[in-house]
């Protein structure tokens, strides 16, 4: 018998080895279920070892280590991985903004640590950024 | 006298622009001070410290007046 179906791969994920570092299993497991509820998609991720795993009928995907791979029958893959891959970055952006926020609160002692959002303008760009503020 | 560090944290990069008592770091500096300051935390010290010694070690002049021990600072010069 010829299968007729032909799986699709696409991978994704963070490439920065100092923020992937900070993505364990447990949070990368939570960033996999909250990306996969946003795309509406069935099934529960689950974490076997150090390897984060989900399947459904047409699609299945596994992230380790900051990298996913997706692979699908119906070329729903790379709509996932896109997907993954900015969350998984979200994450570990915001878990570096909570490490350097820990440690300047650390310099700071019992000074006030200031902390607010901003919009830095560099060559006609805008970038959203948090400015720390330490004194000590 | 005190001292006074400013950083901004630009969001989706991981880049981190630092301001070291009102001078703006040169962007390698900073570049250095950030892997610097993460290959220490990684190996098990504190931030604050990791932060401030990786700032030492990386800027002309250095921040050689004070260091930080735990939640405290400690002025030894």
């Amino acid at each position: 018998m010829v299968c007729d179906l032909a799986v699709s791969i696409t991978q994704a994920g963070v490439t920065d080895e100092q923020l992937k570092g900070l993505l364990t299993p447990e949070l990368t497991l939570a960033v996999v279920k909250a990306v996969l509820a946003d795309l509406g998609l069935a099934g529960e991720p689950r974490l076997t070892g150090d390897t984060v795993v989900w399947n459904s009928y047409n699609s299945s995907l596994t992230v380790r280590a900051g990298q996913a791979t997706v692979r699908s029958y119906v070329g729903d893959d790379q709509r996932i991985s896109a997907a993954l891959g900015a969350g998984l970055a979200q994450a570990c952006d915001a878990l570096y903004g909570q490490q350097i926020a820990r440690a300047l609160a650390e310099i700071a002692g019992k000074q006030p640590l200031i902390q607010r959002n901003i919009a830095v303008e560099k060559e006609g760009v805008v970038r959203q950024a948090t400015l720390f503020t330490v004194r000590y | 006298m005190d001292r006074d560090i400013r950083v901004v944290h630009y969001e989706g990069t991981g880049e981190l622009e630092i301001f070291v008592d009102g001078q703006r770091l040169p962007f390698e500096q900073a570049a250095a001070i950030t892997r610097e300051f993460t290959r220490r935390v990684s190996a098990g010290i504190p931030g604050g410290l990791a932060l401030l010694s990786a700032i030492e070690s990386h800027k002309a002049g250095g921040i050689a007046h004070s260091h930080v021990v735990g939640h405290h600072k400690q002025e030894v010069g």
